[in-house]
Parts: structure tokens; sequence; C-alpha cells
């Protein structure tokens, strides 16, 4: 079916001047932007790329074990059960899951489709006493070896955890506490970086700013290394350590920005201006001016036009 | 392409998608969209990361029968992309000082350089459909940015073609009906 209207960048003579507009507007846009083939490198490499748990069937495989299972206890074969568990573990054990799983109970998968069942086979109250009759000491059964992927998996899926916490339910508490369980399992995780990401924006939306602060120093260590949005998070370290009269560090902070965030016209204005005023409240008077003066010439209809004025004064 | 081999892969049964297939066939798809519909603030990286973790988290419920691959994709990248932008107005509230409120004003200003020139009128062009139902700027943006056929949008969608264009007319008109607010605001009185 051919359009039944013209789109606005093609109209070669606009009804009227709205639509011309219009037009200019949405030539102006041009190509949409991409990734450099790093970044979609480092992308692959964050997500860990590991094949994917579950599938079609999965909720087969994941309930027919537990239901079989209740049907043999209803029967009275608990103890048979109880002597094959404690010789060998759950067969359905997350494959990822670094702690060791000696007992029989149904463990809850990640997966969205195996949710349902695995929780109403849970209910039933036998199910406690068995798991207490037949459940080894922990340091008697040995830890399965934990591939890379298989812990790269569990880091995604704590991180996924936080951000759909913080992103999707506001709830920013949750999330933090969620990466604090993050952080002491991964110390040194793949995802390290982005959890850092996340823990900074939930710290930010509830205001904990001497904590954020905090953050940004240990990630300004290595100069905000492998840390996604790097430039943004540097102007956002410059402001708030400006809020908190730290002058000399802001400027450091805003120096990197304004290195980096030539991209972004929005990031390049707050770090310029941000430096400007930093250097100038630090005593580098000739530096600061010479910051809102540029600014004052690349921004002349800016944001921060008026502030740039009563700095300079 | 993509699509028809990522569909006659799970049709065919031979093997499950996995994470890595769908990120090949189409993590190019979902920057663009993710591109479009986040306009420049929105950092593509971020967002093609997150979009891909929840495609590993749901991937596995995710039948063929139940829609077309890139539908789906396109559902999580436009959820993705709104969070983004809302977190991103809520932060800037948040955080906002007379000034930066006053950077949400449109300014007057006009740049000689061309770049400047150019990103202004992106930026203008993204403030204006930022306050516009989310349904119809989505239909403006893969109509007039994308450049996408009615039957493209609606299969990305799931609508009819002719309810598309219902869409599209009525994005239309109010964009620029809220096109001409901004630039009577830039006027000034």
């Amino acid at each position: 079916m051919i359009a039944p209207v013209k789109r606005w960048a093609e109209e070669a003579t606009p009804a009227d001047e709205a639509t011309r507009i219009a037009g200019e507007w949405s030539r102006a846009m041009g190509p949409a932007q991409g990734l450099s083939a790093s970044a979609l490198a480092q992308v692959r490499a964050q997500l860990g790329m590991v094949p994917v748990t579950g599938g079609p069937w999965s909720w087969v495989t994941s309930t027919v074990p537990t239901a079989l299972l209740f049907i043999l206890l209803g029967a009275g074969g608990y103890h048979w059960l109880a002597r094959a568990n404690a010789e060998a573990p759950s067969p359905r054990v997350a494959p990822w899951s670094v702690e060791p799983m000696p007992t029989v109970l149904p463990v809850l998968h990640v997966g969205p489709v195996e949710r349902a069942p695995c929780e109403m086979a849970v209910k039933p109250k036998p199910k406690r006493a068995v798991a207490k009759a037949v459940a080894p000491p922990v340091a008697a059964v040995a830890p399965e070896p934990v591939s890379e992927s298989d812990s790269l998996l569990e880091e995604s899926r704590l991180l996924g955890m936080a951000m759909r916490l913080l992103r999707r339910e506001l709830d920013a508490k949750g999330s933090l506490s969620t990466l604090d369980g993050y952080f002491a399992r991964f110390p040194t995780g793949k995802l390290e970086r982005d959890a850092r990401s996340v823990q900074l924006d939930a710290l930010l939306s509830l205001d904990r700013k001497e904590e954020a602060l905090k953050v940004f120093d240990l990630l300004a260590v290595d100069n905000f290394k492998g840390m996604p949005r790097a430039p943004e998070l540097r102007v956002v370290q410059g402001e708030l350590l400006l809020r908190e009269e730290r002058y000399p560090e802001a400027s450091v902070a805003f120096d990197g920005a304004v290195r980096s965030a030539e991209g972004s016209l929005d990031l390049f204005e707050r770090a310029l201006v941000g430096r400007g005023i930093a250097r100038v409240r630090s005593g580098d008077r000739a530096g600061g001016n010479a910051d809102l003066a540029r600014y004052l010439v690349r921004f002349p209809g800016g944001r921060f036009v008026h502030q740039a004025h009563a700095e300079m004064k | 392409m993509a699509e028809a081999l990522a569909q006659t892969m799970t049709q065919t049964g031979a093997a499950p998608l996995t994470l890595d297939d769908v990120f090949r066939l189409h993590s190019k798809d979902v920057l663009r969209w993710a591109a479009r519909l986040g306009g420049p603030e929105v950092e593509l990286q971020d967002v093609l990361q997150e979009v891909f973790l929840t495609v590993h988290q749901e991937l596995p419920g995710w039948k063929p029968r139940t829609g077309k691959l890139t539908t789906w994709l396109f559902r999580i990248t436009q959820n993705t992309v709104r969070h983004r932008r809302r977190r991103e107005r809520f932060r800037r509230w948040l955080k906002g000082s007379g000034d930066d409120v006053a950077g949400e004003l449109p300014s007057n200003a006009l740049s000689a350089d061309e770049a400047l020139a150019q990103r202004q009128s992106q930026e203008r062009f993204y403030r204006v459909l930022d306050g516009m139902n989310e349904k119809y700027r989505t239909v403006l943006v893969l109509f007039e940015l994308e450049a996408m056929s009615g039957e493209d949008i609606g299969a990305l969608l799931g609508a009819k073609p002719a309810t598309v264009w219902v869409w599209v007319h009525r994005a239309r008109a109010d964009f620029l009906k809220r096109m001409q607010v901004l630039l009577e605001k830039e006027r000034g009185p």
C-alpha cells in the first residue's frame, strides 16, 4: 500500500509554513547513529553471550520431576528418595548456582515460564519435613565447579534484577541491596562496572550524594575505565563536587568531562561551564574566566548564561 | 531476511534461538530503533545492553507462534527507551536548579555553526516529540524518520495498516500543533 501522505522530508512544495519547518527538521535528523564495532563487542562481552537456559519445553523438565517427587512422597516412598538424594545432589540445580544444592527442594529458575509450575509445586507442607530429613550437612557436599559462563550468567541475573528494581519498580533501596549482594559475591565481576553505574543511579535517585561521591572516587582512580556513560558520570561527579564546594576536585572532574564529552552537546555545555565555575572558585580566575568566555561564545543562548556572567564579575 | 532466518530457525525446530543468534540478527535493528525513539540524549550502548539483558531473561518464554521476533524486540526496545527517558526527566527534575529548569525552555539563540544548527533542529524535533502520546510518538518516528511503510509499522507494532495510517495522521497533526506552540515560545511575547 502506498503511503496516503507524503513524508515531510519529501515534500517539495509544502502546503504551509509548519509543514515546511517540519520538513526542515526531519531532513536535519540524518541517518540514525550507531555504535562502533568495539562498542558492540563490549556489549557482547558484558552480556556474556552465554547459552540461554530453559526453552519451550523447559516447564516440562522442571515440573515433571517435582510432580513425580510428590506422587512418590504421597505413596510413602520418601525414605527411598531420602537415601537417593543424600547420595547425589538434585539434578535440577541451577547450573550457574555457586552454592551447593543438596536438598530435594525444587529450585526456582530464572526463566519466567518455569516460575508458575515451581511455585505451585513448592506449596505442599510435607516438603519441609522431607527436606530437613534428607538434607546432609552443607560441608559434606562438594560444590560443583562453576564455569566462567555460569558465573557470568549469575552476574547478569543479579544485575538485571537490580536494574529492573530501579527502573521499572522505582525501588532504589531494593536495587541497592541487590547490588550489595552482587558486590559481595562478585567483587571483581565482569559486569562490575555496569553494576557501579546502576549503583550510582540508585544512590542519586535517593539523594545519597555522599555515598555517590565515594563511588565516584572509587571509579576515578582508574579514570572511569570501562564505565558505560563515562562522560555523563564525570559531569555528574563534577556537579556533585561543586555543590559540596570541593572546587579543586570538581575542576579535575569537569576537566576529564570536557575532554570526553565533545560528542554530546548537552554534556559538553555542562562540563565547560562547570569547569569554569570550579576554576574561578578554586582561585584560578584566569583559567575559569577563559572557560566561561569560551562557554558564552559557544552557547550564546545556553542554559547557564546568567550563571557564567555572574561568576565572571 | 534476518527475520525470515530467525523464523525458519525456530519453526523448523532445529535449535532454539539463543541470545547470540538474536544479537547477531537484530542488534543493528535495536540500535536504530533506540536511536530514533530516544533521540540524542539516549546512551545507545546502555540501551542495547539493557534490551539484550531482557531478551536473555525472557527468551525461554518467547514462542514464534505468539508473534514476530521483531515485534517482540521492538516492544522491549520501546519500553527500555521509554523508561530511560522518564528516568532522565525525573533525574533532571530531581537535581534541577533554576538554571536547569530554564534549560528545559526553548532557547532562542541561533548559532552560525551549521552543525550546531542541525543539532538544534534535532533537539527541537525531540522536544516536540517528548510532549506527545507514546503511541503517536512511535508511529511518527517510524514513518517520518525511519521512512517505514504502513505495513512494516503495522507488523512492528502488531496493528493493521489502516489503523497505522489513522495514527500517522493524528500524530502528524499533533506534532505540527505542538511545534507551532514551541516556535511561538521561542519567538517570545
